[in-house]
């Protein structure tokens, strides 16, 4: 007999390029939220068309407004920007940017950063995602870059919206500083939503990462407007990522890069922790 | 020379322990390239378990698998672009339309040419325009076996495929497993049956409790097998019959013994030809009833 044509002990593997891989489930990831992230968009440019309606009336009664105003304590006064209500930043940040919009940015990110990989092994998906030639840091690290690409979008959404209603209702707000308080409420929901990936990572479990990304936002919210309420609270409002992205008030001075720099340096903290926390972990099968 | 023969996967002392419940151990087991391997237990004896521990989705406690010259664990990437894999219940984005998902899924895998899928899905009857939530369970299925079929891997993992699938679908999918293997593919099939993978597997191996019990050709199993037979005598069956080798019982009603007879039924016939006998009718060994040998006082 002749020698059967013996294959070759080890075969050599297609290898899809990485890059291409990661472009593929980061489109992926943003085309799944697609309809939700319409959705978000929509409300906030909603919303910020609304508020904007209202700020004439407001600035012709500035007067009454202000004496109004004088009778909530200061620490709310505070906390909403409640003093320069009747200035167009003033008015801007007490309604939308102090809580409104880091709020939606915040459910925006949670939603994506939920639905990542917890997401995938709770439907199941998860199982044929990582039978492909993909890693699994290559694919977290999709996921995530989709949730920055999502917030970054409906923040822009309600970023141009504000730029271009402004001038018809007078409101004085300089583009530099909306631009500087759009980002640096984006920045602030993708700590929270980093957060959820991690949970998620560990976990493997949707509700436990929407939940405890929830919760600590929550948290983290009522820290920074009720802290300086009481005394006791007052030294534990530093800890609060809402008051290391506020209270520099970027809409006025511009973005503040030592605030920036924090929540981008505490994102990826835990971006690295979700992947590394991935890397180790079985995959539940359903 | 002779033919060389090589492993396409070589599993070597494989452990993994949930906790302290064993979901496989010390499984030892070399797949040679070419070869339909039948990966046979009831639910919950490790099949899965090992599958999933191939395709690097849960880690092992201990041991290793290789692939084709791959590391399921170190090289797990390059390991799994060589395989195809299609678990029982495919679970797919339902939200996307069957072309999509699989020009998606093909594009991880570093592109795989639409055409190839395309003529796959019209193989087997299913509509890639529809939302995959749209489907039936065995329309989904069908598209599970495209997505392990269409990049032609070299090594196919196949955990139970056929579940779900209609007789026809199954009749098509033995087909293509065929048609891959005659390519010099290599295909590890499990089932909890045996009949779905006799037809298709050149060797078994039955699982319990996560232990590999024994590898055998199906050939082999077959001569394990008991093998009904009855005989027709002129009158009351001989006494002579029960000594015969390879006779494990006998019952007879009127003038016919039924026996059953495991190996060759050689001695049994020329006693019973010695004897006069009138008429013998064989039966096909029920390799189901060795599988439940083997496996009996499992949790199934």
């Amino acid at each position: 007999m002749t020698m059967a044509t013996a294959p070759s002990f080890e075969v050599i593997a297609p290898a899809p390029s990485p890059w291409s891989q990661f472009l593929a489930v980061t489109r992926h990831t943003i085309a799944e939220r697609w309809r939700s992230l319409l959705g978000w968009g929509l409300a906030l440019v909603a919303m910020a068309a609304l508020q904007l309606s209202v700020y004439p009336s407001v600035a012709e009664s500035a007067e009454s407004m202000r004496q109004f105003v004088e009778q909530w304590p200061e620490a709310f006064r505070e906390a909403f920007s409640l003093d320069q209500y009747t200035t167009g930043t003033g008015f801007l940040n007490a309604e939308l940017f102090s809580m409104m919009i880091p709020l939606i940015l915040i459910a925006i990110a949670l939603g994506v950063a939920a639905a990542a990989t917890a997401g995938e092994e709770e439907r199941g998906t998860a199982d044929l995602l990582f039978s492909l030639p993909v890693s699994r840091w290559l694919v977290l690290v999709a996921k995530a870059t989709a949730m920055v690409m999502c917030v970054l979008a409906v923040a822009g959404a309600g970023f141009l919206a504000l730029w271009a209603g402004a001038p018809t209702v007078d409101l004085s707000v300089t583009v530099g500083g909306l631009a500087a308080a759009s980002l640096t409420a984006a920045l602030l929901a993708l700590l929270f939503g980093s957060l959820a990936l991690l949970v998620g990572a560990v976990t493997g479990s949707r509700a436990a990462a929407l939940g405890v990304g929830a919760v600590a936002a929550l948290a983290a919210f009522l820290l920074h407007a009720l802290g300086g309420l009481a005394d006791w609270l007052d030294t534990w409002q530093d800890l609060s990522p809402f008051t290391w992205a506020l209270s520099s008030d970027p809409l006025v001075n511009g973005v503040d890069w030592v605030a920036a720099g924090e929540l981008t340096a505490g994102s990826l903290v835990l971006v690295t922790l979700s992947v590394i926390a991935l890397q180790r972990r079985d995959l539940s099968s359903r | 020379m002779g033919n060389v023969v090589v492993s396409a996967l070589r599993i070597q002392d494989l452990t993994k322990f949930y906790g302290r419940q064993a979901g496989i151990v010390g499984l030892d087991l070399d797949v040679s390239a070419g070869e339909v391997f039948g990966f046979l237990g009831p639910n919950g004896s490790g099949k899965t378990t090992t599958i999933r521990l191939l395709l690097g989705l849960i880690s092992p406690t201990r041991g290793r698998a290789v692939a084709l010259g791959h590391d399921v664990v170190a090289d797990g990437p390059r390991a799994r672009a060589l395989m195809g894999y299609l678990p029982g219940d495919l679970a797919t984005y339902d939200r996307m339309r069957g072309h999509q998902f699989l020009a998606y899924l093909g594009h991880l895998r570093g592109g795989v040419a639409p055409a190839r899928y395309r003529e796959l899905a019209e193989r087997l009857n299913v509509d890639l325009d529809r939302h995959l939530r749209e489907l039936s369970k065995g329309n989904r299925q069908k598209i599970g076996v495209i997505q392990a079929f269409m990049h032609d891997p070299p090594l196919l993992v196949l955990d139970e495929p056929t579940t779900g699938l209609d007789p026809l679908v199954q009749e098509q999918f033995a087909e293509l497993v065929r048609e891959t293997v005659a390519r010099g593919a290599t295909v590890f099939l499990s089932s909890h049956v045996l009949s779905e993978v006799e037809n298709l597997a050149d060797r078994v191996g039955i699982l319990n409790e996560g232990h590999l019990l024994l590898v055998d050709s199906v050939d082999g199993l077959r001569e394990r097998a008991p093998r009904r037979i009855e005989m027709d005598f002129p009158a009351t069956p001989p006494d002579a019959l029960t000594a015969a080798d390879g006779v494990t019982s006998i019952r007879t009603r009127g003038a016919t013994a039924y026996c059953l007879v495991r190996g060759g039924i050689g001695p049994l016939l020329k006693t019973a030809v010695d004897h006069g006998v009138v008429d013998v009718h064989t039966h096909d060994p029920d390799l189901e009833d060795v599988f439940r040998e083997y496996t009996a006082g499992g949790s199934r």
